[in-house]
């Protein structure tokens, strides 16, 4: 490499290049079940030019998410990307129906490519969660498939200092999620929460998928009758909801503290107020983005348990 | 940041400079024919390295070669740009100075992109800091926009494909014209910028959350110029969209905007009074939305505005 080259060079590859150096990642640890440490070099130095799902996979290993670079893609790359976010939109949105025909398209086009495969396959996992038609561990053995992938060597335990992707961290914990004991899964979640702590003491950041995985640790939590440790985690999740401005079906939080507090009690009006706080919003939220209909039992309970006078 | 779609940047670029495909063409000394650059500009045919910077050469892009937002030599500085936004974010100014010193010694003080960020930095600490006036910032901004738009005046401001950094100048240059009430020059930016998004250019995430700041932004303007349908207007596609996208950000200002619009409107009897009971409700979920996004600042502006129009109707927790 040149002595004098440029960061953002629009070169994924340098910018790969310059953020595990400075990050400290070993060639092999980042390019580990992705692809092989001579064609990740040949990225760096940008003799090869890659997918932008390789490089999305890559960068993630990394803990690097799009809020940190420009690249400009060729066509072909930047309307497959566009397909892949249309499909992960349609699944936040819960419009199976449209995820199952446009995952077929994709698959049809892209099904051989073991990156594109993955991303089937972790959408496939979610679809049938959804649909509830198949076992719990044929659901397990979609998602063990797409880790498999990129990670054969996973387990089912994460290690502490795994560098693992987004999208193989979505696996896991869904995989967790499926346990059906819940003190095995609250073991499972807890071991989650301790590998993301030790993600944010080395990258100073949270990994995406650490919310998903904390608001399944709250919801066990609550489950087991952790109430205070579950307003702690809840707490901590809302933290980290406040920094973006998704909505990240955030009102669940909201609505399980609010739980957690009531089932608690209140020493005073102060905590009934703040739990009653924590259950409006849940609802006006609720209300607003999935419609009254969803909201029917709550809207009931609140009215019932506080006597609280909604405004129609 | 963004990822960007590279058929749509080259064709944007010539058209925000009015040169036709042959013109461009004969401009590159034949590096490629009109009907190939037809099909990569529409994604037919994959588009070469060399022949995209070449193009873009030839379309003003910087010698650099980049099209990204600054030119480093080493990673650090990239980590540092994110610090420096977060210190502003906070209003710690004097942090953020510290280290858009830190930032220049990996920066290469002949390419203009570093010139740009650093000219806009510095603007924007001196105005935090009181020690520039409005106006002054105003015309520092247009000034840091040139170094990558040299031909400012000339080019089709809707057609431009902007990259993050004069993004955020133009973004910085509206909320100045809001302060100092240049409603005119507001408007006409906002829309704009309104109709260059919309060609979608950027990815999902991007186009998002820059199309819904346009639509705060104009709704706004329109209630403050008591064109009240207009706002409503502007409202209604607004919440619309982040409600599709399920994006709450700054929700509660067009929850807001709407109610009071629509409050207007019934002063004014052209709305029934039986309306009021919607603006209560939309009220009520404007504060409700502030707090799950925790603005607890904004939550109380909107509750002490309850107790003034609606007295004991409203009950806010």
């Amino acid at each position: 490499m040149n002595d004098k080259w440029y960061l953002v060079d629009n070169e994924p590859g340098l910018f790969i290049h310059a953020a595990r150096e400075a990050k400290g990642y070993t060639m092999e640890e980042i390019c580990r079940g992705i692809c092989s440490i001579s064609t990740l070099s040949r990225i760096e130095t940008g003799e090869r030019v890659v997918d932008y799902i390789m490089i999305e996979a890559l960068l993630e290993r990394m803990k690097i998410s799009k809020s940190e670079y420009e690249f400009v893609l060729d066509n072909k790359d930047y309307d497959e990307y566009m397909q892949r976010e249309e499909i992960r939109n349609l699944v936040n949105l819960k419009k199976y129906e449209q995820v199952e025909q446009k995952l077929l398209v994709y698959e049809k086009k892209h099904g051989e490519k073991d990156l594109h495969r993955q991303f089937i396959y972790l959408q496939k996992g979610y679809l049938e969660i959804y649909k509830n038609k198949i076992s719990k561990d044929k659901i397990k053995n979609i998602f063990h498939e797409a880790i498999s992938i990129t990670a054969p060597e996973y387990r089912k335990d994460v290690e502490q200092n795994e560098i693992l992707s987004n999208t193989e961290l979505c696996c896991i914990i869904e995989m967790i999620e499926l346990i059906d004991e819940s003190i095995n899964r609250e073991k499972k979640l807890k071991e989650m929460y301790e590998y993301f702590k030790w993600c944010r003491k080395k990258e100073k950041m949270y990994p995406i998928p650490y919310r998903i995985a904390m608001k399944y640790y709250a919801n066990c939590l609550y489950e087991n009758g952790k109430y205070e440790k579950c307003i702690n985690i809840c707490n901590n999740v809302l933290n980290e909801l406040y920094n973006t401005s998704k909505l990240e079906n955030r009102h669940d939080i909201f609505e399980l503290r609010a739980k957690a507090r009531e089932s608690i009690g209140f020493n005073n009006e102060e905590e009934k107020k703040q739990c009653l706080r924590d259950y409006l919003t849940a609802y006006y939220v609720a209300e607003f983005y999935d419609g009254q209909y969803e909201v029917l039992n709550m809207k009931k309970y609140i009215e019932e348990a506080f006597g609280w006078q909604f405004i129609e | 940041m963004a990822v960007y779609r590279i058929g749509n940047i080259l064709r944007m670029k010539r058209e925000a400079l009015g040169i036709t495909r042959e013109k461009l063409c004969e401009m590159s000394e034949e590096i490629c024919s009109p009907q190939t650059l037809y099909r990569m500009e529409n994604g037919k045919v994959k588009v070469k390295k060399e022949i995209f910077w070449r193009l873009m050469e030839c379309m003003d892009e910087l010698p650099e070669r980049n099209y990204a937002s600054i030119m480093v030599s080493d990673y650090r500085a990239l980590q540092l740009k994110t610090e420096i936004q977060a210190h502003i974010f906070h209003k710690e100014y004097i942090e953020a100075e510290i280290k858009v010193d830190e930032i220049k010694q990996y920066m290469e003080n002949n390419y203009v992109r570093n010139n740009q960020y650093l000219q806009e930095m510095s603007s924007k600490l001196a105005y935090y800091k009181q020690q520039i006036y409005e106006e002054e910032h105003i015309e520092n901004l247009w000034k840091a926009l040139r170094y990558t738009i040299p031909n400012l005046d000339k080019i089709n401001f809707e057609e431009w494909p902007y990259n993050c950094e004069e993004f955020e100048i133009l973004i910085a240059i509206l909320s100045m014209y809001h302060t100092t009430n240049k409603i005119e020059s507001e408007e006409k930016l906002f829309l704009q910028i309104k109709k260059n998004i919309e060609k979608k250019y950027v990815d999902e995430d991007y186009y998002v959350s820059r199309h819904t700041l346009c639509l705060v932004g104009l709704s706004q303007i329109m209630s403050m110029t008591y064109q009240h349908e207009k706002s409503i207007g502007y409202c209604n596609e607004g919440i619309a969209e982040f409600k599709n996208q399920r994006i709450l950000g700054i929700i509660y200002d067009l929850l807001f905007d709407l109610a009071w619009n629509k409050e207007k409107m019934i002063q004014k009897e052209i709305l029934e009074k039986e309306e009021r009971e919607s603006c209560k409700k939309l009220l009520v979920q404007a504060y409700y939305m502030s707090v799950a996004q925790n603005m607890e600042y904004r939550a109380g502006r909107i509750k002490r505005l309850c107790v003034q129009n609606y007295s004991d109707e409203i009950n806010l927790l």
